[in-house]
């Protein structure tokens, strides 16, 4: 029941929370809704926006390897310095 | 030509094909046959890897592996990239300035592996299958520089397209540049003409959509503030045309002040009569203290008359006490005896008063006023 509730008001994806927004300041831009929906609305509009803006900083920028270990396995490993100064010049040394 | 020398061949041998080959000439005796034992052959007119391409193309595309019904959309907001190519040289470095250029907090995950030489198809192929079996990004980049079609070739080899047209993660070819075309730019679900491009073609450029987000806000709010606005002036324009509450508010208040001052009124009538009914209560109450005190005064009365006459009553008594008092030694008989009087009595006490009352030899006593004495009748003389 949660579960649901929460679907119904927590958008798919970036995606389809971007297209919803566009498609609420379209809507009360039109000037036609009622005050009550109008604020609804607005208030779906600033909640799909944080979404929006919540994916964007989702990711926290990490870079990593893979690498296989003696047994042949492989795992993941962060990059050592040298391999990132290498690698992401952005963060260590202006191109 | 013999199966340890056509493994090495490249392309397919096929009817028609016209071919320039090394070898050498036996001739089997027995039956006057030649042979020609081929160890090298090339083709004909086109290089062995341009009709290697071209055979294996013909192929994959008969079994449908470069559908664009195959092809899926990329997720529009990736979190993590993953990377497929050699750790060394110009492309990584390139496609990570691109990426954080366009998303600083976009996740990479670097599978390094060779891109060229013995192993490298099988290295691709496998780096592909196990980011898909972890899945463990969201798109990813295969990719290399540029080199000869040789250097390429690992690009255009079977196991590597059938990796590229199975992975379950959409990926963006990026092989060597714009007019190099291997079958894995084919399988694959976009082909970018370099790795910088298909970095760019990876992800969004965060800071634009930031931008696009921030600019709807803006809007949302720009929109109700005005919607609002007018609400408010629409309100504020009907609240002037209502009639004004102040004279129906003067009438009510005026009400109230009479319905106050007929409470207080009538109030303050009840209070007076309410007195009054109290005072004639209390001098009820006081009637009962009268009477107690109106009897006590007689009481008080009542025991001084009986004083007072108690007291007469002992003085006439005491009077009268000492008249008799003064009486009584007259009427002393011992007083009479010592005048020679002498008190006769019966033995038993009674006084004799007449003669007759005596008996012959009858004791007697004989009271003086110094004594007693016993005697006895003699004879009776009468």
């Amino acid at each position: 029941m949660a579960k649901k509730e929460k679907s119904e008001n927590t958008p798919k994806n970036f995606e389809a929370a971007i297209l919803e927004l566009e498609g609420l300041v379209q809507k009360l831009e039109a000037g036609e809704l009622p005050l009550d929906d109008a604020m609804n609305s607005f208030e779906t509009g600033m909640r799909l926006a944080k979404f929006c803006e919540d994916r964007l900083n989702d990711a926290s920028g990490r870079i990593e390897k893979v690498m296989k270990d003696f047994a042949g396995k492989s795992e993941v490993l962060p990059l050592t310095q040298d391999e990132l100064d290498e690698l992401n010049p952005g963060e260590s040394h202006d191109l | 030509m013999f199966r340890g020398h056509l493994r090495h061949l490249r392309f397919k041998i096929e009817n028609g094909l016209s071919l320039i080959a090394h070898g050498s000439i036996s001739i089997y005796e027995p039956r006057s046959t030649y042979q020609l034992l081929v160890d090298r052959c090339e083709p004909d007119g086109i290089g062995t890897l341009q009709l290697a391409f071209e055979q294996l193309k013909t192929k994959l595309k008969a079994e449908g592996l470069f559908d664009p019904a195959h092809k899926r959309p990329l997720p529009a907001l990736p979190r993590t990239i993953g990377l497929i190519t050699s750790l060394s040289g110009a492309v990584i470095h390139d496609m990570i300035t691109v990426l954080k250029r366009r998303y600083p907090n976009i996740n990479l995950l670097i599978h390094p592996v060779p891109v060229q030489g013995e192993g490298a198809a099988l290295a691709i192929a496998g780096a592909i299958e196990w980011f898909g079996q972890n899945q463990a990004a969201d798109i990813l980049l295969v990719g290399r520089g540029g080199g000869s079609m040789e250097d390429l070739w690992a690009f255009n080899e079977e196991i590597v397209v059938r990796a590229i047209a199975g992975s379950s993660i959409p990926i963006i070819s990026a092989v060597g540049h714009e007019t190099d075309v291997t079958l894995a730019d084919f399988a694959a679900d976009l082909r970018a003409p370099t790795p910088s491009v298909a970095a760019e073609l990876a992800v969004p450029e965060r800071r634009q959509l930031l931008l696009n987000v921030a600019r709807h806000q803006q809007r949302l709010t720009t929109t109700l503030e005005t919607q609002l606005l007018r609400a408010r002036q629409r309100l504020s324009a009907s609240l002037h045309r209502l009639p004004t509450p102040s004279q129906s508010l003067d009438r009510a208040r005026l009400h109230l002040a009479d319905l106050e001052d007929r409470l207080v009124q009538s109030t303050h009538l009840r209070l007076r009569d309410e007195r009054l009914k109290l005072a004639e209560i209390r001098q009820l109450l006081q009637a009962p203290d009268q009477l107690i005190m109106k009897a006590q005064n007689r009481l008080e009365t009542a025991g001084l008359k009986l004083n007072h006459s108690l007291t007469t009553l002992m003085t006439q008594m005491k009077t009268r006490l000492q008249q008799a008092v003064l009486r009584l030694p007259l009427l002393d008989p011992l007083k009479i005896l010592s005048r020679g009087y002498t008190i006769v009595s019966h033995a038993d006490g009674r006084v004799v008063t007449r003669g007759a009352q005596l008996k012959e030899n009858e004791p007697l006593l004989l009271r003086f006023a110094d004594g007693q004495t016993h005697v006895r009748v003699e004879a009776k003389t009468n």
